[in-house]
């Protein structure tokens, strides 16, 4: 999740969607970057009067013109206030509440009278909000209602992927699961009418994590292999559109991670031999798809130890653990994870000191982590 | 509470320059401030010393100070490199009292009294607040309550506004900081009061502004932030730069300081408006401080307002604050360059938020970060800088080394595992991308660190498959990494650890692992060939690797093979250092299986001409081993005594002994020699039949003996014993019993701790036993009571009714029924603490004693084994009863106890041939009788 975030926020300077039903004229300083035939091409100069997933309206020159916004990768805004590029520069360097001040601000004061802002700026100022509901989930709620803003000024944004998805985190943070099923759903439906694959997979895997969220281990499973299926459907197809290609494979590497790691819990839960190998199965698979992918490894080294923990053989538990969290601890929800695990690992084999200090650097190196929250909850 | 810092030669400029006013001319201290301030702080102490002990008394004073204070300096000094560890706490706590009883030692001294007073108070202060902040159980409250009296004391001496003042404020800063080790205390209250008297007396006047600081201080620690921002905010904007007032920059920008970090630690609902308003107030420390921001009290305020930043949200201002000083630290101030590093690995060691940073700047950082211990902070400032090396060019100029930087820290730490993972990264890298320069560099010495890291875990774990691990990342590196500078011996050093790993394993206790081990090294060194630079050293290691195995005739074999080998002349500086390597190692193994071979002959009457064997090596060898360690005589004295000792020949071993106890007093060998040689001499003493010799060399042993036991970790019973009992046998009796009675309370202590019932009762036996050789030596010396004492614990320990027979038969009364009983049982079960009891009661001698010891004296003979006829106990026991009868009857007891006594010399050794019989067994028992009958017949008297 927090890679998602990270990718998006990552864009963020130069992403910025637009606005629906707002006609207001800008200057001719925007561009507007699109794949034709796999090829990346930029029309700058232009002034963009509306952009939706359908179309994006513009005048060159003193001249209409339409781009399909199925071919839409970004457009890049001419009129961007000081304050958003501040804050989006915040962001970036993981500082959240200035970010989140920061966005408030530019829709407070309000320059252009272009209503890309107010869009552009809730989606942001929600990603702000998402990461400050790991410390504090009281901005889970404030999240959703930004997303719910960005959403309000432009139904068909071409920003949908990040509203709604941020929407269905705001909500599962939230513990309204109903309501990010739902979000999820609408994602998938705007998908099909804004043609566009990525999303497909993406809403699958958005109610995959809600499912999870609400306990529902088998439908969420389920759900994760739909995401698979619909990314690797349309990976073949996407071969010269390097970045929704990129997109896709990222879409299958997180749906097969998290299977991999429901699975685990499935096996840890039964403790039945069948299910320690359907998730060694499992595991097997996915690396063998993406030997050198980061996550797969991470959650493939996490789901050997979780199962050899399981078996009872702390010791090499915590060797794979202890792999995880050197090697792959930019996987942040999977290091976090391991650090966790180890822990379990040292209390087991008797070493109360390195148990304290991994869950000391568990909560300094990755706090807001899932497994951050679930061992400061339990008092470990 | 902050801690202040300066650079340790301004500290100690400041602090020695105190002391030298009245001597500004005198040489030596001159001298010894210049040393001290260059860093040579021992030779300074020397020269201070030295100078202390001589010349005129003001002088000497002067002197004593300024050890004092450089005393004072160390201790702060030690402080401030705040390590975390208890036993690094405990050493600077040492320091502190050690610099404390420095001043303690001058305070009675009129000429540098004042001054002393005055160092001391801080002195305690600080050791208080060290205490406090390294939570150890220092009785903090009694330092400060010292202080506090100390400043008193100064108080009513000093003279002049500036000293008065200046004791003052001493005095709210020891209420400061008892209040805040004692928070219950009214020392806080005390120090408002004090604050509010000095404002009102100094009002108007610049010195007010140090109170406003200590006030400001006071009220944060009670909780009212908001006033103690107020406060501290009153004296950091009391003086400016332009102002131009010496000294009062560092309490204004402390004060800043302070007002930062409190404000940004508050909490409650008040507490972003404090923020708010500290901030602004912290805001114009650039333009009120523009020259001093750049001074070391400028750089912990900056750090201080970068920390108030983060609090307020505002974490870029906040990191660009931070890097200002890091920056502009440099070299010169790497205590603030540290707390930099520090806040900005915090700040952008959380994943994804030193993406934004300059891959330098973090690069800065992590090698400044993993200078320090904290292995924590390196790692993630390590994270920070690989997260941010997005490009091939940025990985190759600085994540390589970042993950090397990790397996360093984590291999520093002892962790093992964790380092080769690090340096695995890097391997796997370059296996991916072998063409790149950058990594080619760096796997040089990474891969052999992998191999190494894996090792290393492998001797942790002694698991085989992390051996076969280790083994496997050894040739792999020797195969992939020809040229590196590790790569020339790496096969070579493999074996050499292997063997080194036995030794530990042996040492531990695994013998089938050692042997395993062993085993392993022999063929890994046997395998070494010719060709190879460390072949003479390993062929001499393949002999210590037979010695180790107990095979010792092959070892001295090979030994004496490659001492007796000729060779060519080495061909490179590194063949030639093997060479050298491989002969003392020879020498070595040779001595050592000789005398281990000796050691472990089972022949009695073969040990000496083992040893014999030994001491010739030794004669033949000798000189080359000291060519080759020209400061190995003490180990050649060593072995030379054990060969003695080993032969017999205790009076030539024994200097040599004595030798080793002068020049290495806590070397285990020489304890091991000590015992040797004192319990040859214990045996010489016993058999000696001239009585004198026999002392003169019964001490001789004790004193080894007392060496054995003072040089031991923890003092060993049977050693203790040992010495004791040659220390009686030497005639040092007071010594003896001093030694005998700890030797009774270990050995009691010993069985206490053991679990199984048989060994603990054959232990408990063992103690009894000394606690009855310390009994006796009690009555050697006279101590009778304390002899009774013993004896008594002894028979009625843990025995309430046997206590209770004691007592009545102490007071003279005649036993009764069950009393009689015990008293029989306990003589025939425990024969020797009664003995001693009745010599104890005899010689104690008063009328009641005297009937006591008659009673306990029965109690013996009546238990003696009726069919051994005539003993030298049973004679004995005669005597002494007979003699504590008429005891009884010169001690007022009446005729009776002369008759008796009469009666039964008369019964039992009345005839001749009784009387020849008994001098037979008891030799000199004719003469004791004799000498009886002539008191009982002069107490008698004519009837």
């Amino acid at each position: 999740m927090t890679r998602l975030v990270a990718a998006l926020v990552a864009s963020l300077g130069l992403a910025i969607s637009a606005f629906a039903e707002d006609t207001v004229r800008g200057p001719a300083g925007d561009t507007i970057v699109l794949v034709e035939d796999g090829t990346r091409k930029s029309r700058s100069g232009v002034a963009v009067e509306s952009a939706t997933f359908e179309q994006v309206a513009y005048t060159q020159g003193g001249r209409r013109g339409t781009a399909d916004g199925a071919q839409v990768v970004e457009i890049r805004w001419g009129d961007v206030p000081r304050e958003f590029d501040e804050a989006a520069a915040a962001l970036r360097a993981g500082d959240a509440a200035s970010a989140a001040a920061g966005f408030e601000t530019a829709l407070k004061n309000r320059t252009s009278p272009r209503g890309w802002l107010v869009e552009a700026a809730n989606v942001a100022l929600g990603d702000a909000r998402l990461v400050l509901a790991r410390k504090e989930s009281a901005n889970a709620s404030l999240a959703a209602a930004a997303f719910a803003a960005a959403r309000e000024a432009n139904p068909k944004s071409l920003l949908l992927d990040r509203i709604l998805g941020g929407l269905a985190r705001a909500e599962i943070l939230s513990g309204r699961f109903d309501a990010a099923l739902a979000a999820a759903a609408d994602l998938d439906s705007a998908a099909r009418a804004a043609r566009r694959p990525a999303w497909e997979a993406e809403a699958a895997f958005l109610r995959g994590l809600s499912l999870d969220a609400r306990g529902d281990t088998a439908s969420a499973i389920a759900a994760f292999d739909d995401a698979v299926q619909r990314a690797s459907a349309k990976a073949a197809a996407s071969a010269k559109d390097i970045d929704l290609a990129r997109r896709l494979r990222r879409a299958m590497v997180e749906a097969s991670a998290r299977k991999l790691r429901l699975l685990v819990v499935e096996a840890e839960r039964s403790g039945t031999p069948q299910a320690a190998d359907a998730a060694r199965k499992f595991s097997s698979e996915v690396s063998g798809s993406w030997p050198d992918d980061d996550e797969i490894a991470a959650a493939a080294n996490n789901a050997a130890g979780a199962l050899l923990l399981a078996a009872g053989d702390a010791r090499r538990a915590l060797r794979k653990f202890q792999e995880t969290e050197i090697l792959h601890f930019a996987v942040i929800e999977e290091a976090a994870r391991a650090l966790a695990y180890e822990a379990i690992c040292f209390e087991k084999l008797g070493d109360a000191e390195r148990r304290a200090e991994a869950l000391r650097a568990l909560a300094e190196s990755y706090p807001g982590t899932e497994a951050a929250r679930r061992a400061a909850m339990s008092g470990r | 509470m902050r801690t202040r810092r300066k650079t340790p030669a301004l500290a100690l400029l400041f602090l020695l320059a105190a002391s030298s006013t009245a001597l500004a001319a005198d040489d030596d201290l001159a001298f010894a401030r210049a040393l001290a301030q260059r860093g040579y702080v021992d030779v300074a102490e020397r020269v201070l010393r030295r100078s202390a002990e001589g010349g005129t008394p003001e002088r000497a004073a002067q002197s004593r100070l300024a050890l004092a204070q450089l005393r004072r300096y160390e201790a702060v000094r030690a402080a401030k490199a705040n390590s975390r560890t208890p036993a690094a706490a405990e050493a600077t706590l040492a320091v502190f009292r050690d610099a404390e009883n420095a001043y303690r030692a001058i305070l009675s001294d009129p000429s540098t009294a004042a001054a002393a007073r005055v160092d001391l108070a801080r002195l305690l202060v600080a050791h208080a607040q060290f205490a406090g902040a390294a939570a150890r159980p220092e009785p903090v409250a009694a330092i400060l309550d010292e202080a506090l009296a100390v400043v008193a004391d100064a108080q009513s001496a000093a003279r002049g506004d500036d000293e008065i003042a200046g004791v003052r404020l001493l005095r709210i800063e020891a209420l400061h900081a008892k209040g805040a080790a004692a928070p219950a205390s009214d020392a806080l209250a005390k120090a408002l009061e004090e604050i509010e008297s000095f404002t009102w007396d100094y009002a108007g006047t610049l010195r007010c502004a140090w109170a406003f600081r200590w006030r400001g201080l006071v009220l944060a620690r009670l909780g009212r932030t908001a006033e103690a921002c107020e406060s501290l905010r009153d004296a950091a904007t009391s003086v400016s730069e332009r102002d131009g007032i010496r000294g009062a920059s560092e309490m204004s920008l402390a004060a800043y300081e302070d007002l930062a970090r409190t404000a940004a630690s508050a909490s409650g609902s008040g507490a972003d408006d404090v923020r708010r308003e500290a901030k602004a107030v912290v805001d114009r420390l650039g333009t009120e401080w523009p020259r001093h921001c750049e001074m070391p009290a400028g750089r912990r305020a900056r750090l201080a307002a970068a920390v108030l930043h983060d609090r307020t949200g505002d974490r870029s201002r906040a990191v660009a604050g931070a890097l200002a000083v890091l920056s502009a630290s440099g070299d010169g101030d790497p205590e603030a360059a540290g707390e930099a590093c520090a806040l900005l690995a915090d700040w952008t060691g959380t994943p994804g938020a030193g993406a934004e940073f300059d891959p330098e700047m973090l690069a800065l950082i992590a090698r400044t970060i993993a200078r320090g211990p904290d292995l924590a902070r390196t790692v993630r400032a390590c994270r920070a800088l690989i997260a941010a090396c997005t490009t091939p060019e940025t990985r190759d100029r600085f994540a390589w080394d970042a993950w090397e930087t990790m397996g360093r820290a984590y291999g520093a730490a002892g962790r093992w595992h964790e380092a080769y993972l690090a340096f695995e990264r890097i391997e796997s890298a370059w296996r991916r991308e072998p063409s790149n320069a950058r990594l080619a560099e760096i796997t040089d010495s990474t891969a052999y660190y992998r191999a190494d890291a894996l090792a290393r875990l492998a001797t942790e774990t002694g698991d085989a498959e992390d051996r076969a691990a280790a083994a496997r990342a050894m040739s792999e590196f020797a195969r992939d990494h020809p040229g590196s500078s590790f790569a020339s011996g790496a096969v070579e050093q493999r074996a050499f650890r292997m063997l080194a790993e036995a030794a530990a394993l042996r040492r531990s206790g695994d013998r089938d692992g050692a042997t395993a081990r062993g085993r392993e090294a022999l063929a890994a060194l046997e395998a070494i060939g010719a060709e190879s630079a460390m072949y003479d050293r390993a062929q001499a290691m393949a002999a210590e690797a037979h010695r180790q195995l107990g095979e010792f005739d092959d070892a001295m074999r090979l030994a004496e093979a490659w001492l007796d080998a000729k060779r060519p002349e080495p061909a490179s500086p590194g063949a030639r250092r093997s060479r050298a390597e491989g002969r003392l190692q020879a020498l070595v193994t040779l001595f050592t299986s000789k005398a281990d071979r000796a050691a472990a002959t089972d022949d009695p009457a073969a040990r000496p001409a083992a040893f014999k064997d030994f001491l010739d090596a030794l004669t033949r060898r000798g000189a080359d081993y000291l060519a080759i360690v020209p400061t190995g005589r003490d180990q050649m004295d060593a072995w030379r005594a054990e060969a003695l000792l080993g032969t017999g020949d205790a009076d030539a071993a024994e200097p040599l002994v004595l030798g080793q106890i002068r020049s290495r007093p806590s070397h285990p060998t020489t304890r091991y020699l000590a015992s040797l040689c004192a319990r040859a001499d214990d045996q010489a003493a016993a058999a000696s039949a001239d009585a004198a010799k026999r002392r003169e060399i019964s001490l001789r042993a004790a004193r080894l003996w007392e060496h054995v036991l003072e040089s031991s970790g923890t003092p060993d019973a049977e050693v203790a014993r040992s010495a004791g009992l040659s220390f009686r046998a030497g005639g040092d009796l007071a010594h003896a019993a001093d030694l005998l009675s700890l030797a009774a309370s270990l050995a009691r202590a010993n069985a206490a701790r053991i679990a199984d019932p048989a060994e603990r009762e054959r232990a408990l036996e063992a103690s009894r036993a000394t606690a009855i050789e310390y009994a006796r030596t009690l009555l050697a010396l006279a101590r009778f009571d304390e002899a009774e004492t013993e004896a008594s614990s002894l028979l009625a320990r843990d025995d309430e009714a046997g206590a209770a027979v004691l007592a009545r038969l102490a007071t003279g009364e005649m036993l009764k029924g069950g009393e009689v009983e015990w008293l029989l049982h306990r003589a025939a079960r425990n024969r020797a603490a009664v003995d001693v009891l009745a010599a104890a009661y005899s010689g104690a001698g008063s009328k009641e004693r005297l009937a006591a010891a008659a009673q306990s004296l029965a109690a013996l003979r009546y238990t003696l084994p009726r069919e051994a006829g005539i003993t030298a106990e049973s004679v004995d026991l005669v005597i002494r009863h007979a003699d504590a009868m008429a005891r009884i009857g010169v001690a007022g007891g009446g005729a009776e106890g002369l008759d008796a006594a009469a009666a039964l010399l008369d019964l039992v050794l009345g005839s001749e041939a009784a009387l020849a019989e008994a001098e037979k067994v008891l030799p000199g028992a004719g003469a004791r009788v004799a000498d009886l009958r002539k008191r009982i017949a002069g107490a008698a008297g004519p009837r």
